[in-house]
């Protein structure tokens, strides 16, 4: 009962972030001087050319009448004409967010073992040598841009050692297309590797220190299993939050990488949109990229109440 | 909850900053004390001096082609010459320019703006209800996002990359802000001048912003870091300064095309510079947080 209550209240929050960032997204649009038809056609087109555009795309209609109708198409599924490719938009946004999610999955089974694996690890040797490289190793990647990172890697492994492929387009099958995308993965990696990396270690290093770690011990338990039962099972909860927010960092990081790897996802997608002021494709990018976060952050939500109860009871805030 | 979650909660449970000179001294104190403040200070300064005087570095000028092109690092071009014939060591050098003055100005007017909406979030109830919803969708969606929107929507030059950046930074200042309000507005001295009478606008500037002071250093340096991020990001997506200007991002993306012909020289510095500017910048962050928890 509780619990449903909790995820009523989360959705509905989603709901208000949603129909807040569709004003946002609407009114950036809005901002742009001039007019989109003339955008369009160019400097050169004809006055009637441009009257017959403007009437076509609906844009000579009032701004709130254009928001009611661009919502109102959005929530039946119809993602509206793209300029710049004049088709409807919602498979090309389909096919790139399946792109997406192929690179991000790949960056996620990479970083997920290595971050809980990395934190861990740490908590374990808290104040040795091995904790402060590790930690001071996931500091420095975490913020480093992924420009940098992906330079570097496409000089060593792309030019010098030249084992791996320098552009990710051309992928063929599975395994072909996990070969071409581990590049692109890792400047993902290296970023959210210290996120998950400190989380982990922070939550570990506060169950070792709890008193029911200390009963465990106490009565016995020998070190490994007092880790594993006792330990890991309350430390690792945080991390699985950390996890699922990291998505609209994610998404943030695709643009880039996606751009740097000749990836053809939604992060090439939208900056190619924002490039040929492809506005309806922007629009509806930017808020899926908003529907996707609002997901995730709901999901890691409920998956963290579900495992732990105190969360439960202690309400909504 | 988004990525830069992380140093904010440690930054909102600082207490100090009451104003007391010997504090003051205290925090600087054990600010020299830490090498990672030295080092870093160390390759901010060299960047600054670049950014003020590249001559004084770089003996060619960084704008004129010469006949020399795509050549690699030699004695007379330390960092190779690109496809223009333009030295790179020069570019590079001149590059930091840029970004130390947009990062700043963008970084502080995010401040100043966060700061206030998040004194006002605060302090009344009724304004933490709405802003904090319009915070949450603004968070949802990346930096890199939000600042594509906005160059598409203001245009690109240096004072919409400021205001962008600004805008976007903000909301999370305004966060963390919040949080050291809500705690302070507890204590008696808040009460005491509310029994006095005082306006809140009196209260929220004069007695609480003082007390606050200490997250919202933090939140400058550490945002900082993410500005250059940002704008590294957005000039080598093309959506920042216009060529010839140097740029360390934007010529990044204009040599990444000949680097599979062997050049590598054209991306590497720009990029290695990229990094300690970064590092430099987060080291800051890093000593000034742990110093302000010390004293």
């Amino acid at each position: 009962m509780q619990l449903t209550l909790f995820i009523l209240k989360r959705i509905g929050f989603g709901i208000i972030t949603l129909f807040l960032l569709s004003i946002i997204v609407f009114a950036s649009a809005q901002i742009l001087p001039g007019d989109p038809a003339r955008a369009i056609l160019g400097p050169l087109a004809a006055p009637s050319a441009v009257k017959a555009l403007s009437q076509q795309l609906g844009t000579n209609k009032p701004v709130i009448d254009q928001y009611g109708t661009w919502v109102g198409h959005l929530v039946q599924g119809n993602f509206g004409k793209s300029y710049q490719y004049q088709s409807a938009i919602g498979p090309i946004l389909g096919k790139a967010l399946v792109h997406s999610l192929e690179l991000a999955a790949l960056a996620f089974v990479i970083v997920v073992p290595l971050g809980i694996i990395g934190g861990v690890v740490a908590a374990l040797n808290y104040g040795k040598p091995i904790d402060r490289i590790i930690s001071v190793f996931g500091l420095t990647a975490t913020v480093i841009p992924e420009v940098v990172s992906g330079i570097a890697l496409i000089l060593i492994f792309g030019l010098w050692l030249n084992i791996l492929p320098i552009s990710a387009s051309g992928a063929n099958g599975f395994g072909d297309t996990i070969y071409h995308l581990i590049m692109p993965a890792i400047p993902l990696v290296l970023i959210l590797f210290g996120y998950i990396e400190q989380m982990a270690r922070a939550g570990t290093v506060e169950a070792l220190n709890s008193d029911y770690a200390r009963t465990a011990t106490l009565k016995g338990l020998p070190r490994g299993v007092m880790i594993r039962r006792h330990v890991l099972r309350n430390s690792l909860l945080p991390t699985i939050t950390v996890i699922a927010s990291q998505t609209g960092y994610l998404i943030g990081g695709l643009v880039l990488v996606e751009n740097l790897f000749r990836w053809n996802g939604i992060g090439t997608l939208l900056f190619n949109a924002a490039k040929d002021k492809d506005f309806p494709m922007l629009e509806a990018g930017v808020l899926l990229i908003g529907a996707v976060y609002v997901v995730a952050t709901l999901v890691a939500d409920t998956a963290f109440s579900l495992l732990n109860p105190r969360i439960r009871y202690r309400g909504v805030e | 909850m988004s990525v830069e979650a992380v140093p904010i909660e440690s930054a909102g449970a600082i207490g100090v900053g009451q104003g007391a000179p010997n504090l003051r001294r205290e925090f600087l104190e054990s600010l020299v004390r830490q090498k990672t403040f030295i080092a870093g200070a160390i390759i901010l300064l060299f960047w600054i001096f670049c950014a003020i005087a590249p001559h004084a570095i770089a003996s060619h000028s960084a704008y004129t082609p010469g006949t020399s092109i795509n050549t690699g690092p030699s004695s007379s071009h330390w960092f190779g010459t690109d496809q223009l014939g333009r030295d790179m060591f020069a570019r590079v050098i001149t590059g930091a320019r840029d970004i130390l003055i947009i990062g700043p100005l963008a970084t502080l007017l995010g401040t100043i703006a966060g700061t206030i909406a998040g004194l006002t979030m605060g302090y009344s109830r009724i304004v933490d209800d709405i802003l904090s919803r319009v915070v949450e969708a603004f968070l949802a969606l990346p930096l890199v996002v939000v600042g594509i929107l906005g160059v598409v929507a203001l245009g690109s030059s240096n004072i919409t990359l400021i205001v962008v950046i600004g805008i976007v930074f903000s909301p999370l200042i305004a966060r963390t802000v919040r949080a050291a309000v809500l705690l302070e507005r507890e204590l008696d001295y808040v009460s005491a001048a509310r029994l006095r009478g005082e306006t809140s606008l009196y209260i929220m500037f004069v007695e609480i912003l003082p007390n606050v002071m200490a997250p919202i250093m933090v939140e400058f340096t550490v945002r900082l870091g993410y500005a250059v991020f940002t704008l590294v990001t957005l000039s080598f997506l093309g959506f920042g300064l216009e060529p010839p200007t140097p740029n360390w991002g934007a010529d990044i993306y204009a040599n990444f095309t000949v680097v599979s012909s062997g050049y590598w020289w054209e991306v590497a510095f720009d990029a290695g510079a990229i990094a300690t500017l970064v590092i430099a910048v987060n080291m800051l962050a890093n000593s000034i947080e742990r110093a302000l928890e010390d004293s």
